[in-house]
This record gives structure tokens, sequence and C-alpha cells, in this order.
């Protein structure tokens, strides 16, 4: 029995390894019968291998490092704003330019991604997109919030009369269930758009977007916090516009910039300035420098505050 | 008398990297076996972790074909540790 189980790990450990090595099934199988497995990997030019074949096993060992390494590293994505909706949306749609597809995100309460599914293709229209198979997918995941998107492969992300429909049809039937719609996503290419953002209904009877009570999508401050608390605690003390202006940076280049990320973009776009005027540079080190500027307020702030606890802390020695 | 010792090129270890080229390392060689634009996968790297990426492929929005690689290559470093245990 012991024997059998060994024989079928082994048949299918021997077939994926040549399935992405190129190295055939026969050469080794002979190799394994006469040394250990593991020289597959200590040794692998005595497989009599050519060079191809000898990176790819070099890579699998590699990744296999990395993969012992990274095991328990896993952290939730949290979509808790539209720019970090855009930005996934943006690399989820990535390859994938041949015809629409449809995909829902599944959220926490906190916004954390539980799942996301395409569940639909082709022409994304009422008729492809069945709601009770949205409602059926969120209430399986147990989500408290619902993120949906899709593609336009055509190269336009204004949403047409269709999206519009499905999004508040969509809307109602999970609000029906006590579920949040935060948001409808439609990128194109590098582009996107948010519903949310954009103020386009996400419920029937919604003037625009009325916010729910403790709804935690989109609350600019918050999500900014929760992103630098660790390399800046400061943050706590900046406007809303800034943590707006933070987000709306993280769409504009594609990914989560670091405090010293912005930093240096600020002053990488001041020397471009210096060289040449060009207009989107000067728009973007203005976003920038209000930016920098309020993180500096904010930094002072911090200082100031934990001076005046000092000074009562020492006057209360004082007075003992 | 020590007998000098070439060492050996496999097994370089990669704990050396840290942070994003760690990612970067691990994008570029998933990238190479499945097909997928390496920003893509690093984008979800660095957001969910290997883990997260080898376990639950479908956050990344890719095909069937693809999905089917990454459950390979998982499976394939999976028994590599057990072989590598033997």
């Amino acid at each position: 029995m012991y024997k059998d189980q060994y024989d079928i790990d082994l048949n299918r450990f021997v077939e994926l390894f040549s399935r992405y090595t190129g190295i055939s099934k026969s050469k080794l199988k002979s190799f394994i019968k006469d040394n250990p497995i593991n020289y597959i990997f200590e040794h692998p030019t005595a497989l009599d291998i050519n060079e191809r074949q000898l990176e790819r096993i070099r890579k699998l060992r590699e990744l296999h490092s990395l993969y012992q390494n990274l095991h328990s590293y896993e952290k939730p994505y949290v979509m808790d704003a539209s720019a970090l909706a855009q930005l996934y949306f943006t690399n989820f749609f990535k390859g994938l330019n041949d015809r629409e597809y449809f995909a829902c995100s599944f959220l926490n309460t906190r916004c954390g991604v539980i799942r996301t599914k395409i569940l639909a293709s082709g022409t994304v229209d009422e008729a492809a997109i069945h709601v009770r198979e949205v409602i059926k997918e969120a209430l399986f995941y147990d989500a408290s919030g619902v993120i949906i998107a899709h593609n336009h492969p055509g190269g336009s992300i204004t949403p047409s009369p269709a999206d519009k429909s499905i999004t508040i049809k969509l809307g109602d039937a999970l609000r029906a269930v006590k579920i949040s719609l935060h948001d409808h996503i439609i990128v194109s290419g590098n582009s996107s758009l948010s519903f949310a953002t954009e103020n386009y209904p996400l419920y029937s009877n919604s003037l625009g977007h009325i916010r729910e009570v403790n709804n935690p999508y989109n609350n600019y401050k918050d999500t900014i916090i929760r992103i630098y608390e660790k390399e800046f605690p400061e943050i706590k003390h900046i406007s809303n516009d800034t943590a707006k202006a933070i987000l709306e940076s993280f769409t504009e280049h594609n990914c989560i910039l670091s405090i010293k990320e912005l930093k240096s973009l600020y002053e990488h776009y001041g020397m471009c300035l210096e060289v040449s005027f060009d207009v989107n540079h000067k728009q973007m080190f203005d976003k920038l420098q209000s930016i920098v500027d309020d993180l500096k307020r904010a930094q002072l702030t911090e200082r100031n505050m934990q001076a005046s606890v000092k000074q009562t802390k020492s006057f209360e020695l004082e007075m003992a | 008398m020590k007998y000098s010792v070439s060492e050996e090129i496999f097994g370089e270890p990669t704990t050396k990297l840290d942070g994003d080229d760690i990612n970067s390392a691990a994008a570029d060689i998933l990238a190479d076996f499945t097909g997928l634009e390496k920003s893509k996968i690093e984008f979800f790297l660095k957001n969910f972790g290997l883990k997260a990426v080898l376990y639950n492929p479908s956050i990344m929005g890719i095909s069937e074909e693809q999905t089917e690689i990454i459950e390979e290559i998982r499976e394939l470093l999976n028994s590599m540790s057990n072989t590598m245990n033997i």
C-alpha cells in the first residue's frame, strides 16, 4: 500500500517535473532508479541536460526556496477606497483584453478581499449577468460588501446605459440581503473609472452616492492611516483632501506609493520642471507639493503635541 | 589538510534578497512558467503574498489554463519539499 502510494507520487512528480523543465520522463526515471531523488536538485548536471533545462531546474529551485521563505507571508488586500479598487482591477484585467469580463470581489466587514471571481464574459450586459448568481456567491462567501468590475477592451471607460442599469439592479438586490455594493469599476488598459468617485448611482433611490452609516468604503483618511501608520505615524494629522490626493496618486502611478516614494516623486517633478516646463509635470508637482507640505505640517503638529505632553508631565511632577 | 571545496551553484540562498526583490524574483520565475505578465504577478505578490497567489490564483483574474499551470507548480513545489527531505 505504502509502496503503491510512493509510486503514484513519484510518477506525478516525474510528470510535472518533466513538463516544466523539458527533461524527458524516461531520462528522469532512469536517473531516479540509480540515484537518490534529491540528486536531481543537488547535482543536476549529472542528468546530462542542456543549458535551458539546467536553467529551468535552477529557477524551480529558486522558486522553491522563495516558496519556503514566503509561505507564511500572507496579507489580505483591503479595498476600502476607490483608488485601491481601481488599482486592483487594473492589474486583475491585465492580459484579459480578448473580450469583456465581469468580475466581483467579495469583501469582509473591513473591506478585505475574501475572493474575486469572474462571473460572466463576452458582451457584458444585463442578459449575461445573473443577479441571483452574484447574490448566491456573496452569501456563500459571507461577504458584507461587494465591488463589481468589468473591462472595456474597446478603450473607453465611459459607462454605457446598460452598465448603469445593471449596477442599480445589483445594488438594490444586494441591499435587500444587507450586503453593500461599494463600487463599480470600469477598466480599459491602464485607465479606470469608479462609479462611487464619479457619483454614478449604485442604488435606485440614491441621488448621486448616498453613504450608508458605518460604511468603511471611501473614508479616505482612515484608508491612508491604515496604509501608513507604521511608516509614518504622524499621518493621522493630515487633512481629508490630502488623503484623497495621495489615493489619487496611486491610480496615477499604478502602485501603492510609500511616503519616501511620494517625496522622491515630488523632487523628481521639481527637477524636471527646472530643466524644461511641461504642463503635466507642473500639475503633478503642484499636487505633490501640497501633499508634502501637509505631511510636514502633520510632523510639526505631532512634535508640538508631544512637547506639550512633556511640559504637562514635568509641570505635574514639579507640583507633586 | 583541508581540501578546497567548490560551492554548488544550485541552492544559492535567496534569503539575501528582501522586500520587493523577493517578489520581483518570484514574479520573474512565475512569469516564465505561466506566460503571465511579470508586472501583473508582481502586483499580486506584493499585495497578497506568494501563498495567496499559489493557493488562490483566481484573485489575479487569469484563464483556466493559467490557473491550472499555477496549481501544478504549487503541486510540484510541494513534492520538491518532500523529495528534498528524503
